[in-house]
């Protein structure tokens, strides 16, 4: 256990460790704290204890109060905090784990080679359930036929994957990027060449959450 | 050691080539592709040279690790060719496996690798998509120089129409997928080889049978609840075992063990037969049938781990595979 989470602890339960224990080898005949109303048979009584008269006892509170226990005890948990871990972080320069499945921004992505993969074969655009995708092909100068036209209106997609899982050579992926607000509507229309670069600036990222080591069937 | 292998092998892929091999950063090519529309072709025709072979290599790497040694091993002048076998199947593979869920996309994935073999077999294919992809590039260069069976390539696509959830009812039902996707796989390395010989189909048919259960045995702990296991019904029926613990795989339990042990002596069962077959086939064949010291290593080190999937030994990678597949290509047996 570390220093922070032992000064944290004895400052929590100083009282019961330290005050109880002490109080006992004081006063070894102390009487048990009477319950405040009678309580019929079979039922706890779980409020508030009435205090003790003992002289000890007595001794004990006036001893706390003088020498401003509950202040210095307020004070060493005050002091164990600093040490301990901050549960938050500092957001826009740190961020959170993300889980590799995470779906937000789209991007296209290319073959090493630098060969864009989508080949305008068009199942992202069947499949998409808020038709945000719009595709258009057609046949290039060297015959390689691909998309002119590759438009996502992020402000219908609906983020559910679909594209990605329909998409059989891994173009169409949903990245690790959830940062993407606008200011306004027409930002969000994403057109091919914003995907592509979207592709180009995220693709380590997307590489590596593709992983896997062997066939599954 | 790894890093060791992948250079060798890069340089013993393309050394018999002219061709150049294009490594481009990504953002070099953005900007020829919005810019200028001549410049894109010039950078795809270039590309199409080696990437595809390259690109075929590095998917079967990532994705079937132990073939892609195998494969390695090969005569140069099959290699290629082989690798584009793999890389198909490993992308057909993938359209049904991995984190899908939707079973009617994984339909509509496997429909375009349906198409596509037929779009390879067409001559005029230069129109369609199969050249800007390279694994299906591959493939038609492959279909183009060799006498392939389309049969064949067709099955590792049908077979694999069968629903991830459903359960195979019987070891012979098992056999009868694995010999649709594994040894079809085979046949067609056979094909590409050119080797037309009874003895080696029927090596063939028994070692992608060993193969194929082996390797679904082993996708058990790693696809967990995305598919059923492969422990067919009447096993589980038999020893009173529920999937659930097949997938949960405590160690100790007896039924799981006898299970598995059924499932894994089915494969040994076969790989012994297809081993017998060693001396009978064509010694040009034997390297195509290297993945039985795989498999063969694979169910040794299951039996070591008392027949428990998860077992450290058995979910890892095998390190001493590469050297022992070598020693086994330097005799040329299997």
């Amino acid at each position: 256990m570390s220093l922070s989470m032992r000064i944290f602890t004895a400052s929590r339960n100083g009282q019961r460790m330290f005050g109880s224990h002490g109080a006992r080898l004081l006063a070894a005949q102390r009487a048990e704290p009477k319950d405040i109303v009678e309580v019929p048979k079979g039922y706890v009584y779980v409020n508030n204890k009435e205090l003790s008269m003992e002289f000890a006892d007595i001794t004990d509170r006036a001893a706390s109060t003088m020498f401003f226990g509950e202040l210095f005890r307020g004070f060493a948990v005050t002091l164990a905090h600093i040490f301990k871990e901050p549960a938050t972080i500092n957001y826009p320069f740190e961020k959170g784990p993300l889980s590799p499945r995470f779906r937000g921004e789209h991007a296209l992505r290319r073959y090493p080679s630098g060969e864009e993969r989508c080949i305008a074969c068009k199942l992202c655009e069947a499949i998409c359930p808020a038709q945000a995708i719009t595709i258009e092909a057609e046949e290039r100068a060297d015959g390689s036929r691909r998309t002119t036209r590759y438009d996502i209106d992020m402000t219908k997609c609906i983020y559910c994957g679909f594209c990605q899982e329909a998409c059989p050579v891994d173009a169409i992926v949903e990245g690790p990027n959830f940062e993407f607000s606008t200011e306004t509507h027409e930002e969000l229309l994403y057109n091919k060449e914003k995907l592509l670069c979207n592709g180009d600036k995220w693709e380590s990222e997307i590489a590596s959450n593709l992983q896997a080591d062997h066939l599954y069937r | 050691m790894r890093r060791l292998v992948r250079n060798w092998n890069c340089r013993l892929l393309f050394n018999a080539k002219s061709g150049q091999e294009v490594v481009r950063h990504a953002g070099i090519h953005q900007e020829a592709n919005i810019n200028a529309d001549p410049k894109e072709k010039k950078v795809v025709e270039v590309d199409k040279n080696g990437y595809g072979a390259k690109h075929c290599m590095s998917l079967v790497e990532k994705y079937d690790y132990e073939n892609y040694l195998c494969t390695l091993l090969l005569p140069r002048e099959l290699r290629r060719a082989a690798f584009a076998l793999r890389a198909f199947n490993v992308e057909v593979s993938r359209s049904v496996s991995g984190h899908q869920i939707e079973p009617q996309i994984a339909k509509m994935r496997l429909k375009f690798w349906h198409d596509s073999i037929d779009k390879c077999f067409e001559q005029d294919s230069q129109r369609s998509y199969v050249e800007d992809q390279p694994v299906l590039r591959e493939l038609k260069h492959t279909v183009g120089s060799r006498k392939l069976n389309k049969v064949y390539l067709r099955r590792l696509v049908t077979a694999r129409e069968r629903p991830p959830s459903h359960a195979f009812e019987s070891i012979r039902e098992l056999e009868e997928y694995t010999e649709q996707t594994f040894s079809s796989l085979l046949l067609l390395l056979l094909e590409v080889g050119g080797v037309r010989d009874l003895n080696a189909d029927h090596a063939a048919s028994h070692l992608g049978k060993a193969q194929g259960i082996a390797t679904l045995l082993r996708s058990i702990p790693l696809a967990g609840r995305q598919q059923a296991p492969c422990i067919p019904l009447e096993v589980l029926v038999l020893h009173g075992v529920s999937q659930e613990r097949i997938i949960r795989s405590k160690s100790g339990d007896k039924g799981v063990e006898d299970c598995i042990f059924d499932v894994a002596s089915a494969a040994n069962t076969h790989l012994k037969l297809a081993r017998q077959l060693h001396d009978k086939v064509p010694p040009q064949v034997r390297k195509i049938f290297l993945s039985a010291v795989a498999t063969d290593a694979y169910l040794e080190r299951l039996r070591r781990a008392n027949f428990l999937l998860t077992h450290k030994s058995c979910v890892g990678r095998d390190t001493l595979l590469p050297a022992r597949l070598f020693w086994k290509s330097l005799f040329n047996r299997f």
